[in-house]
């Protein structure tokens, strides 16, 4: 296998997790904000590198310098360490003053580092612990929320359902000769190891991550009692989609033939669903939780969805989805540190006349998420739909349903937040600060460039659609992606 | 000569570079000034209807015919792409050039008419796009790159009403708009793809033989049906057809200018445009005709009943305007092609100078009635004098009502919903949240 020039990955892994242990020893809060940031951007570059590196070698799978490192990455997983890396480090960037405490800091390192190690993880078992890892900063403190133990239930079902995956497919793999059975690219040659009932679990580990129904409302909660910016972080890893990607396609390529259409039929079911209780909710965080599963859930249905089209419009949509909640979801707690806290219920606040600049960027990100043309999110969302309607021409039609509504629930949120008559003076409310107005910026430009070349961005994904392709037994297949 | 595919491209782009242009100079923090601004726009609509005129000079000794410019895709993806052609015909060759002779009127009338106002720019930003939107509208090659134009002049339209965003309003109108728009698409991007599905192309040179208004397209009857009738369906939100209508007369909340280039001129008529675009599809099925004529004969029904009982200028022009484009629906489904394109000509002119007139109707009332020496009388026949007190009572209440249409839509489709979502969540929140917390959680989702 050909190697990374240097170990990028393990570089961009462990310097967030470095960071975290420094951030959670030093008292200084504002040079903490700084350790951070700074351990985010260095991971982020190392993340571009690395899909430099990738994309050089044709979107082959690419292991580490050292033979020892339990990393190996291909496009499947480059792109989204590359796009992760960037939401976590604008993330902390745009956070307001009073969120960034040593735990928020040390949470978002963890869930930074643990992510960027689940989409490089070539081993089951590092893909186990970083999807546990991924959890501990979830795992305290939820029972000071509501909804908060059954969300800690819900972590704790995924994870005892992926362990029993992990140890059903090792097993299986050893008796069926594989000489390193915890490792994806071997068994991935095996076919189908562990069976139906591996794959059950894998695809209900991914369920309950993704808040697919029943587990939504779970997901959702959240959003009302953990930090905001760390539930989106967490929603916005797609370590359920990730995991049907990399490791169910990969392993099952037989059975994910026949099951996906289910678990695809059940994300467009959400989907739907939550976008239609979204119309008499009047909480903004629990409106914004409801544009986020469904959207990933949409994200979902695409990937599991069958047809060229919707892996494509899935994994475009992913960068979407990705870029646009951070942008609306960072700017809401922005507003919610200014005026005190959540609003609690809709109301017009008109803060469009004190912060002209936050409203802007929170109506392109949310015209983005949405589908509007010259934007990225139009090649998303026409590709989701065509792919989802290709694949399933009667109810694909849900698909569509449910962007319309998602489009109402983030007009509704941007009307109530930014127009109406001014209810703050303007002293109160500042507008967009620098540090907030940068970060934003390239989020907004990252989306229009999309939006009017998405052919580039199409062709940076055609390697990981490929992989996607051949998993799902497209003509040609020469065997799974990374 | 210039090459009028360089036109063509051009004519559109223009408009398209202002709004680039205005935009990003206000995210980089400058402020234009009124005069930067109308002098920008004055250039802008100048140099596009420069290129409009040499289109249709390098067009018209020729017939008529049509060209397309571009090449290439915006992206593709297995079999799937979407072509970044532009097309200009018999067809929208009339619309393009209607949308950059008054855009550019209504440019100059609104520096005036918003001068001074503290959202002057950002009036201009959303005029730049929406001629953007419309002209690609207008010119896409495709019914894919016709869905783009199709949005953008729906979010400007929206983002417009919204205008006087201080008020309440003008901002619940804009919700409402929104909504019925979004709705409404669902049957243009299901109608897109149906199309594509069933032959593999939306780009009009691959899909229609002949040039309009003599296409044809080799369809068979039931896809065709489908198809006729998601486009109808597309069209209805658009074009303000009955139940849909009732988004018209609150559109009106956004400043005269916009409610005149939007509501009375360009805006309310892509939806005929786009069944106009597909008459070869609804003369392949008999039953997307009807429909056709169905909705457009009681759109023009109730727009002239309700328009009659409106008490105030601008929502008895919406009605009015409903019942034009009812009329021109009929000639739609009737495959009246020709007629309904001169209908949407001149429906766009005369409708946008009674709304940008409305404002000073009583001003122009009296100045009338003084020069006339105090002796108006009564125009037009009060036809349903004729019918019995009883319908009359009936048919006043009706109208008075709009037709009940938003009250069914409200109680039956909204309504539902609602009750439903509500219940839903209240199941939820049952099991997933402890009883203090729940208590805590009331009210937060039943509006």
């Amino acid at each position: 296998m050909a190697e990374l020039i240097a170990p990028l990955v393990t570089a961009s892994v462990f310097l967030p997790l470095a960071a975290a242990a420094v951030v959670a020893k030093i008292g200084d809060e504002s040079r903490s904000r700084g350790i951070a940031v700074n351990a985010a951007g260095v991971s982020l570059l190392c993340s571009i590198e690395t899909l430099r590196e990738v994309m050089r070698a044709g979107g082959a799978a690419l292991a580490e310098p050292w033979s020892l490192s339990p990393f190996s990455v291909g496009q499947l997983g480059a792109a989204p360490m590359v796009l992760f890396a960037a939401i976590a480090l604008v993330t902390l960037m745009v956070a307001p003053r009073r969120d960034t405490d040593r735990r928020f800091l040390v949470s978002a390192l963890i869930l930074l580092s643990s992510t960027l190690a689940a989409y490089a993880a070539d081993n089951l078992i590092v893909f186990f612990a970083a999807w546990i890892g991924s959890a501990t900063p979830f795992l305290r403190g939820t029972k000071d929320w509501r909804g908060g133990r059954i969300f800690r239930l819900n972590l704790i079902a995924g994870a005892v359902s992926l362990a029993a995956a992990v140890t059903l497919i090792e097993v299986t793999g050893a008796r069926a000769g594989a000489t390193a059975p915890l490792s994806i690219s071997e068994l991935s040659a095996a076919g189908d190891t562990g069976g139906p009932l591996a794959l059950a679990l894998l695809m209900l580990a991914a369920i309950l991550h993704s808040g697919l129904f029943p587990a939504h409302r779970i997901v959702m909660g959240a959003f009302d009692g953990a930090p905001i910016l760390l539930s989106a972080l967490s929603m916005n890893s797609q370590l359920g989609v990730f995991l049907i990607a990399r490791v169910a396609l990969s392993l099952f390529p037989e059975l994910a033939a026949d099951a996906l259409p289910w678990l695809s039929g059940l994300a467009l079911f959400t989907s739907v669903y939550t976008a239609l209780l979204g119309i008499v909710e009047r909480d903004p965080r629990r409106l914004l939780s409801i544009i986020m599963v469904s959207q990933c859930s949409a994200i979902l249905a695409g990937l599991a969805a069958g047809s060229p089209e919707g892996y494509t419009g899935a994994l475009v949509q992913w960068i979407v989805v990705a870029l646009a909640s951070t942008a609306l979801i960072s700017i809401y707690r922005s507003v919610e540190a200014r005026i005190g806290g959540n609003p609690g219920s809709l109301r017009f606040l008109g803060l469009a006349a004190q912060m002209p600049r936050l409203a802007v960027f929170f109506a392109v990100s949310g015209l983005a998420l949405i589908g509007l043309p010259g934007t990225l999110g139009f090649a998303g969302q026409h590709l989701l739909v065509h792919g989802m309607l290709a694949a399933h021409s009667w109810w694909g039609v849900a698909l569509p349903i449910a962007i319309a509504l998602n489009a109402y629930h983030v007009f509704v949120l941007f009307t109530h937040l930014f127009l109406g008559k001014p209810v703050f003076s303007r002293s109160s409310v500042p507008d967009a600060l620098p540090r907030e107005r940068w970060a934003l910026s390239a989020f907004i430009v990252l989306l229009i460039w999309g939006g009017l070349a998405p052919d580039r961005v199409v062709a940076l994904r055609e390697i990981a659609v490929g992989a996607v392709s051949r998993a799902h037994g497209e003509p040609g297949s020469t065997g799974p992606g990374k | 000569m210039l090459n009028p595919q360089i036109l063509l491209v051009a004519t559109v782009l223009i408009p398209g570079c202002a709004f680039l242009f205005m935009a990003v100079a206000w995210m980089a923090g400058f402020h234009l000034r009124e005069k930067t601004t109308v002098r920008l726009t004055g250039a802008t609509y100048g140099f596009a209807l420069l290129a409009l005129a040499g289109l249709i000079v390098s067009l018209v000794p020729k017939g008529v015919g049509s060209i397309r410019a571009g090449s290439g895709s915006l992206y593709a993806v297995h079999q799937f792409e979407i072509p970044l052609v532009l097309f200009v015909d018999r067809l929208s060759l009339p619309l393009v050039a209607l949308t950059v002779i008054l855009v550019g009127l209504i440019a100059a009338f609104s520096k005036r008419y918003l001068h001074r106002d503290p959202h002057f720019n950002r009036f201009f930003l959303l005029l730049h796009l929406f001629a953007f939107g419309a002209l690609l509208l207008f010119t896409a090659g495709s019914f894919d790159l016709l869905i783009a134009g199709w949005e953008l002049v729906g979010i400007t339209s929206v983002l417009l009403i919204a205008f006087f965003q201080e008020r309440r309003e003008p901002v619940q109108s804009a919700i409402r708009v929104f909504v019925t728009y979004r709705l409404c698409d669902i049957g243009l991007i299901t109608g897109t793809f149906t199309l594509h599905h069933a032959t593999g192309t939306t780009s009009y040179g691959s899909l229609f033989g002949g040039s309009w208004p003599t296409q044809s397209i080799g369809l068979e009857g039931g896809v065709a049906a489908a198809i006729g009738l998601l486009f109808l369906f597309a069209a209805m939100g658009k074009s303000a057809q009955v139940p849909f209508s009732g988004w018209l007369p609150r559109a009106m909340e956004g400043p005269t200018p916009s409610s005149a280039i939007f509501y009375g001129a360009i805006s309310v008529h892509a939806g005929a445009y786009l069944l106009l675009r597909a008459q070869p599809i609804l003369e392949a099925s008999p039953i997307a005709a009807a429909a056709v004529i169905a909705v457009g004969a009681w759109s023009a029904i109730h727009g002239t009943l309700v328009a009659r009982v409106c008490a105030d200028a601008k929502t008895s022009l919406a009605y009015s305007a409903i019942a034009q484009l009812g009329l021109i629906f009929v000639e739609i489904g009737l495959g009246w092609s020709w007629l309904a394109l001169i209908h949407i000509v001149g429906h766009a002119l005369v409708r946008m100078l009674q709304l940008l007139k409305a404002p000073s109707l009583l001003h122009d009332f009296h100045h009338v009635h003084a020069a006339a020496g105090g002796h108006l009388g009564r125009t037009g026949a009060m036809y349903e004098s004729l019918l019995p007190a009883s319908v009359q009572s009936w048919l006043y209440r009706f109208a008075l009502d709009r037709g009940h249409h938003d009250t069914i839509l409200d109680r039956f489709l909204t309504g539902t919903l609602k009750r439903f979502a509500a219940r839903m969540i209240s199941l939820e929140e049952r099991w997933t949240l402890p009883g203090e917390k729940r208590a805590e959680r009331e009210g937060a989702w039943l509006s």
